[in-house]
């Protein structure tokens, strides 16, 4: 079993940006039809999401969380010796988004930069790696950010998706202590799974295939190019493998349900949702959900969540918590720490986006 | 668990308002409420009430719910 225990780091802080532009469910009632939407909120319990526009990243996003999380801290950005990202909604083919933000933030040359290509998962393996890092470095202090732009690729046409997506981007910071602190994670993937979620085309495997609609099993036109969903599929990988390695997790560090306050869960949908709290006892006060206001922000997620729920929390309140994310991979896994209420920032809105990385012409190059 | 009150369950999962129109010889799929969301609360069912995680194929070889019922209590 993939287990790691890093003793004496903690997360000191996290922070979250979305876009001002809201997308309603209810928007798609004349394409989609008044019955499939109602269908819809009713299973993933999403009455609206954020949007970015046309050029604005994931990037952008996780660029002003981590800012203005660094600000809120205090932090001088010299000290920051790692900067990682987690997405799959590069700003480029290449190099990767984190170097953008890198250059953006002015950190130093003596920084550890680079990308993970996971998605819901995201932030739950970047504080794995990010803190193993800082194990076996000198490096004190490292900032993960997570985030996504998925519905820039949707099909406007696939009702499983179009309306899911919601669009957010998240900062931690990790750092060194000498408090009694603990971070435990448990990771798990299953290739077998590769197509359970995947966008075919684009890939160096089919890179230029016609962009042609054909009718998909579902019932839902799409290209190659497309985002796929095997909803079914995905659904008994969640309600099946989740449960068992939050189970394989409490085993293996002697906890249960009651010693954690908070379970933040990658926001997939409120039906999936319901069906690991239920299964697994969890109180619904001690598990919020964001997917209303939200939707589902892949890897940012319980990020997303926890910043909503208790970023405008006034008293400074230790909280451990158990966070578990899953997804496109397959890629799950748990993870418990302890952050204290007063760490954990408001989401901000924020718009901007980093105008000189629109390069229109290889002649500007 | 009996049959009868495996029924009662299913039809719970797949939202037929009368559970006495199933019986253990029915065909689920022909049900006009057959979708793919109560196909996800039928596996969801057998999960918590048997701790059976049947993966899609086993599902699709089921036709009555009487062979949904011995899948689930086979062991």
């Amino acid at each position: 079993m993939a287990i790691f225990v890093f003793d004496k780091i903690k997360i000191a802080g996290m922070a979250c940006a979305i876009p001002k532009n809201v997308i309603r469910p209810d928007d798609f009632k004349e394409k989609f039809g008044e019955e499939e939407v109602e269908k819809f909120k009713q299973m993933t319990g999403i009455t609206e999401s954020r949007r970015t526009d046309l050029h604005q990243t994931a990037g952008d996003l996780c660029f002003s969380a981590a800012e203005y999380l660094l600000k809120e801290k205090g932090i001088d950005k010299s000290t920051i010796g790692a900067l990682v990202m987690g997405t799959q909604s590069p700003d480029y083919r290449k190099p990767s988004t984190s170097f953008i933000i890198h250059k953006r933030m002015g950190l130093s040359e003596e920084t550890a930069v680079f990308d993970i290509n996971l998605g819901c998962s995201s932030v739950l393996y970047g504080i794995q790696v990010v803190a193993s890092m800082m194990m076996s470095s000198n490096i004190s202090k490292a900032l993960l950010v997570s985030g996504d732009t998925g519905s820039k690729l949707t099909n406007q046409s696939d009702k499983s998706k179009v309306m899911l997506g919601g669009e957010a981007g998240v900062a931690l910071l990790l750092e060194k202590t000498e408090e009694e602190s603990k971070i435990t994670s448990l990771v798990r993937s299953n290739g077998e799974g590769y197509r359970y979620l995947i966008t075919p085309a684009g890939g160096y495997r089919n890179m230029n295939p016609p962009r042609e609609e054909v009718m998909c099993k579902d019932g839902i036109k799409r290209t190659l190019y497309d985002p796929f969903m095997m909803g079914t599929s995905v659904f008994t990988f969640t309600v099946f493998d989740v449960p068992k390695a939050m189970k394989d997790f409490f085993k293996e560090t002697g906890t249960g349900v009651d010693d954690y306050d908070c379970f933040a869960f990658h926001q997939a949908n409120l039906y999936i949702l319901k069906q690991i709290g239920k299964k697994m006892k969890i109180p619904a006060e001690k598990m919020p959900l964001t997917l209303p206001t939200y939707g589902n922000t892949s890897g940012a997620s319980p990020i997303v969540t926890l910043c909503d729920t208790y970023g405008k929390c006034k008293e400074n309140k230790d909280l451990n918590v158990l966070m578990s994310a899953f997804g496109i991979g397959l890629s799950w896994g748990v993870t418990s720490f302890h952050i204290n209420t007063a760490d954990i920032l408001p989401v901000i809105e924020d718009d901007s986006w980093f105008e000189e990385g629109l390069i229109n012409s290889p002649a500007e190059l | 668990m009996t049959i009868n009150k495996f029924i009662e369950k299913f039809a719970e999962a797949v939202e037929v308002e009368d559970a006495s129109t199933l019986s253990a010889n029915t065909e689920f799929r022909n049900l006009e409420e057959w979708s793919s969301l109560a196909y996800l609360s039928v596996i969801a069912l057998m999960d918590e009430e048997f701790d059976v995680q049947i993966e899609m194929e086993d599902f699709k070889k089921l036709k009555t719910i009487q062979e949904v019922f011995d899948a689930c209590t086979k062991e």
